[in-house]
């Protein structure tokens, strides 16, 4: 070993983690990596309204009864604002309070919600009702059960860690090797190798997709990579 | 019929509970988009590592499916016989 691999400063972005949080992606968009920002956001959030696709919305209850959609939610909530709307929503225009039992959850058929400043409801929260006769109302939507139900929650969950590994990415960039003397000898090294080289041309140039080789940095095999 | 017509998408689940393991190749997909885009240092070859990804991922998951029921199936019957 001739000279100990070296590596890029790790810096601290928080702005760009910051913005991965808000809008997954938008933090690799920031620090000028436009395409690889684009592809992240469309994956992450492709994954989460694709889970809700196929689940539905009950896939995002942050006070769901059953305990395996509680403990979800704090991944979901990783994608950022989108999984907390959603939530919000969910809580406040599909659920309400049933006063039998003094819990909030949402209809059953045959119920409706009396919101809250109807003269049938004396509370200032909406409440559960029974319908009317005669009226065919039901619940806003359809809980999702078994298989549908553990694949949807499946991809909001992946969203979630996903995007938190962007967020990571994005506020923490750098940390990667730089050119050095000897040649890596090993396909891992090889593609350290060619990780460093691109560092070394420089990560702020705007995308590293549009001409990866443009600027001639070192041939992959000759940076200095210790395995 | 009647549940055709009342699906909300995004509000009601969609009927996929015969092939519900068709929605792992999605999964797969969209997974390996995120991590590429995330860990490649260039994007030049960026759709074939996606693909290369995808394929490991459901090739993984097939591998362990079959393993799985091979155990199940085969192997836990011999070593764990079921007494009546």
């Amino acid at each position: 070993m001739a000279n100990p691999p070296t590596y890029e400063p790790l810096r601290f972005n928080p702005v760009a983690g910051v913005l991965a949080f808000l809008i997954p992606g938008a933090g690799h968009v920031y620090m000028g990596q436009a395409t690889r920002g684009v592809l992240i956001g469309a994956g992450i959030l492709g994954l989460f309204f694709g889970g809700m696709f196929i689940g539905g919305l009950s896939i995002v209850d942050s006070r769901s009864p059953r305990m395996e959609n509680r403990i979800s939610y704090y991944g979901q909530v990783l994608v950022g604002p989108a999984a907390i709307i959603v939530d919000r929503l969910h809580q406040s225009m599909f659920k309400a309070v049933d006063e039998r039992t003094r819990t909030t959850r949402a209809l059953n058929p045959g119920e409706v919600i009396i919101p809250a400043g109807d003269p049938r409801n004396g509370r200032n929260v909406p409440i559960i009702a029974r319908a009317a006769d005669g009226t065919d109302e039901g619940p806003p939507y359809v809980k999702s059960l078994g298989k549908v139900h553990e694949i949807g929650l499946l991809y909001t969950l992946v969203a979630g860690m996903l995007n938190l590994i962007v967020i990571i990415d994005a506020a923490f960039p750098g940390g990667r090797l730089v050119p050095g003397a000897r040649k890596a000898t090993t396909p891992v090294a090889a593609e350290a190798a060619a990780l460093a080289a691109s560092s070394a041309r420089g990560r702020a140039s705007d995308d590293r997709s549009e001409a990866p080789d443009a600027t001639g940095g070192p041939e992959a095999g000759d940076v200095d990579v210790e395995v | 019929m009647d549940s055709l017509l009342a699906y909300t998408p995004l509000l009601d689940p969609i009927n996929a509970h015969r092939f519900w393991w068709l929605l792992l190749v999605p999964l797969a997909i969209l997974i390996s988009v995120v991590y590429k885009a995330l860990r490649l240092p260039s994007l030049r070859r960026y759709p074939l590592g996606v693909a290369i990804m995808t394929a490991q991922v459901l090739g993984g998951m097939f591998l362990l499916g079959a393993g799985a029921y091979l155990f199940v199936v085969h192997l836990a019957p011999i070593v764990l016989p079921v007494r009546p």
